[in-house]
């Protein structure tokens, strides 16, 4: 049963600004976001442990060490994560209802997204053309598999930003839509801190 | 109705996110710098956990701080925490479960890759350092001589019986060996000195190296044990043998398995030796009987040394040959011919280019009967007699019936010239058949007394130089090619010849035109020749001094429209 305010403001979903929520007082959407994230943390996590079981039991080659780039992958790491700064600077923003700046850092987020797609495009062409593709060996596998699926989500992410920031050139956005932002921003930032542990378990420990 | 939800604050300021981006920035530099760079002070274990860390330390600050979890109700810390522990919980028991091995295995499989790649790289070493010069660097050892390696030494490791494969192998190393021995159905008799010198280490890297070049990996079983030093030692310490000849006792208990078939050895002259080359069918199928030779009988072979080498000592043999002088292959460079050996066989006498026998013996066959029955030897005798005539008599006066001569030339030779020509034959003081053999003896170098010429390098003259003979404008290309020599690719019969002719002028117009009415009626040629005209010497003077060149003869033939 709903409970809504109709003499508070109401985003554009007819929400109150705190959203709708039932007997949790938390907007059902949000709660929604974080147990979808929760599970997507358990997707991720079969994914991650798979390429760990795999590790070092290629048959053939290429190997990790054969054609990983820490440094390249650092700088895509960096970008990854100023990405998610950006990200609550936009919802900062968007609550403060500056609506310029919200605009400025959404589409900041966009584009670092971008980037770091850009980034595991060019490496994963360069892994292909050293002889690393998903049917080599079980390290090509695991490998792609994992950072393909981990690339699919950050381009929905950049996709569903994108969406938002055009919403806003068509329909009047304001700081009661912040929740709608801070939901996408959930699963930015968890885009972000699945790669925070995949570039420690899949780049760094290989080279240890 | 609702009761307010618990807002605690919307979001931290931005002072606050600047400086956790900078925590999270500087994280991410220090664990690159720990990869990257080495530090003494930090062993595998300490990395591996500061690396740890350092994650954890970044995934809870985008957790807590950008993600706002710190400040939200605690229901959704409570929802993420349980995916979070299930993840963490499968992934953990997914590295137990199928990972265990690896704690009682000492190496990954790709260790263990690595290190025998190692080995064998090593063994490489000691190999070419003292086994390359008997068992060569391709592994196939000499003919006769030395074993190969190649095809034969993981059959060998396997053995059964005796001490097994892999001690002999050990032992030949250590004490060599010495006997006549089998090896890919081959029979080898060599010698093999001792290398005790070598260490354990050294003679397990060689053989490992041995059981896995040249294509020897392909046949190893996968449960193939490779040598380990402390193999060697246990074989070095049993003093199985003390000298080559025990080890050789060692080897007849052996029984080795089945192993592939004999080496290939197409380009090896040794094989050609030993093996007589299967019949083809020159595509000119001809059938050379030496009585066809003129002035070629069996007693006029030369003699030739048979200079049979034995059973020298594997070090003073290098290379694949074994024989040189008394083998059907030299035969076929003298031009003496087996009636059983095809000596274009293989193209091995030639620049290398391979004759492809099956195409040969596809080839279409002439027609048998190749010598039309009217024209003879005697025949044309005469009517060279006739034409070779030297200009002047017998008592020194010039004859003026030259003109007479010519125009009673048969048209077409195929006219019988009969008792007519056999009594001019008679008459006749030139002898062009001695002068034109013995000419020719100048061309038997390249072209062969057969006339099969080289392959690849100087073309034949039997069978072919009809041909040449018949084409129009082919009569005078044969007189400027030995005037002037040829220089330049030709093709015959789908074979290129690319050799250097040089030129002829130094020899008189009579001994030219006599080797060409050789070469014509030489070999079963005659019976190809059509409107057959002897060459004349005075042909011959017509054409010298033109200052041609090697290569203007070559496009003179380019010109021509040969067969």
């Amino acid at each position: 049963m709903t409970s809504s305010s109709h003499s508070a403001p109401q985003s554009a979903y007819g929400e109150s600004e705190h959203g709708e929520f039932r007997s949790t007082k938390i907007s059902d959407r949000k709660l929604l976001m974080w147990i979808f994230l929760a599970s997507d943390c358990m997707f991720f996590g079969a994914l991650i442990g798979t390429y760990i079981v795999y590790n070092g039991r290629s048959l053939t080659g290429p190997y990790p060490t054969d054609v990983f780039d820490i440094p390249l992958t650092t700088v895509s790491t960096f970008v990854l994560l100023m990405s998610s700064f950006l990200m609550v600077l936009a919802l900062h923003a968007l609550r403060e209802n500056n609506i310029p700046k919200f605009r400025l850092w959404t589409l900041g987020v966009c584009v670092f997204g971008s980037i770091f797609l850009g980034f595991q495009v060019f490496e994963f062409k360069h892994f292909v053309h050293e002889g690393l593709t998903l049917q080599q060996n079980l390290f090509g596998t695991t490998f792609f598999t994992l950072t393909g699926t981990h690339g699919v989500h950050v381009t929905l992410g950049v996709l569903w930003l994108l969406s938002i920031l055009v919403a806003s050139y068509i329909r009047p956005t304001s700081s009661k839509d912040a929740l709608s932002l801070e939901i996408a921003g959930l699963y930015w930032h968890f885009v972000d801190i699945v790669w925070i542990v995949i570039f420690t378990v899949v780049y760094l420990i290989e080279f240890l | 109705m609702s009761q307010e939800p618990q807002a605690k604050h919307e979001g931290s300021s931005v002072r606050t996110y600047v400086i956790i981006a900078l925590i999270l920035a500087a994280i991410t530099y220090v664990e690159f710098a720990l990869i990257e760079y080495d530090f003494a002070f930090l062993d595998r274990t300490t990395t591996l956990v500061s690396l740890v860390v350092l994650s954890v330390i970044k995934f809870v600050l985008v957790v807590m701080f950008f993600m706002h979890l710190r400040d939200d109700d605690n229901i959704l810390t409570g929802f993420f925490s349980s995916g979070m522990v299930i993840a963490v919980g499968t992934l953990v028991a997914l590295s137990l479960l199928f990972t265990v091995r690896s704690l009682s295995y000492a190496q990954t499989p790709q260790e263990e890759q690595a290190e025998l790649a190692q080995a064998i790289g090593d063994g490489e070493h000691v190999f070419e350092e003292n086994c390359i010069g008997c068992h060569q660097a391709n592994g196939r050892g000499v003919m006769g001589a030395v074993p190969p390696h190649v095809g034969h030494t993981p059959y060998l490791a396997q053995a059964t019986g005796g001490g097994g494969g892999r001690d002999y192998m050990i032992n030949v190393i250590l004490h060599g060996l010495e006997g006549q021995i089998v090896a890919r159905g081959e029979q080898y008799d060599g010698i093999m000195p001792p290398f005790e010198e070598l260490s354990d280490d050294e003679i397990s890297e060689v053989l490992n190296y041995s059981v896995n070049a040249w294509g020897n990996q392909s046949i190893l079983p996968a449960d193939f044990e490779f040598f380990t030093p402390e193999e060697v030692a246990e074989v070095r310490g049993k003093e199985e043998a003390a000298s080559s000849f025990d080890v050789y006792g060692l080897r007849s208990a052996l029984s080795v398995p089945e192993g592939p078939e004999p080496l290939e050895r197409a380009r090896d002259l040794a094989t050609y030796f030993n093996t007589p080359p299967p019949k083809t069918l020159d595509v000119r199928q001809i059938n050379i009987d030496p009585g066809s030779y003129i002035g070629y009988t069996r007693e006029s072979e030369p003699e030739m040394e048979d200079n049979d080498s034995s059973g020298e000592g594997p070090a003073e043999v290098e290379g694949e040959i074994s024989d040189s002088v008394g083998s059907p292959e030299t035969d076929a460079v003298q031009g003496i011919r087996d009636e059983d050996q095809d000596p274009l066989y293989e193209g091995e006498t030639g620049t290398g280019e391979v004759v492809d026998g099956a195409a040969l013996n596809n080839a279409p066959e002439l027609p048998a009967e190749t010598v039309a029955p009217n024209i003879t030897l005697q025949s044309v005798q005469a009517d060279m007699n006739v034409n070779l005539e030297s200009p002047f008599a017998a008592d020194g006066s010039l004859r003026q019936n030259q003109q007479q001569d010519q125009q009673e030339q048969p048209q077409g030779g195929q006219q019988p010239q009969g008792d007519q020509g056999g009594a001019q034959a008679a008459q006749s003081s030139f002898d062009w058949q001695q002068v034109g053999e013995q000419a020719y003896s100048n061309c038997t170098s390249c072209h062969q007394a057969n006339g099969q010429g080289v392959p690849g390098a100087f073309p034949p003259l039997a069978g072919h130089l009809p041909d040449v003979y018949n084409t129009d404008g082919g009569r005078e290309y044969i007189l400027n090619v030995l005037l002037y020599g040829l220089q330049g690719e030709i093709q015959i019969g789908g074979q290129s010849y690319n050799g250097v002719m040089n030129a002829w002028s130094q020899l008189s117009n009579e001994e030219i035109a006599a080797v060409i009415n050789h070469e014509l009626t030489s070999w079963n040629n005659e019976g190809n020749l059509q409107n057959f005209q002897p060459i004349q010497p005075d042909e011959v003077e017509s054409l010298r001094g033109q200052g041609l060149s090697a290569s203007d003869v070559y496009d003179i033939r380019q010109g021509l429209n040969l067969p």
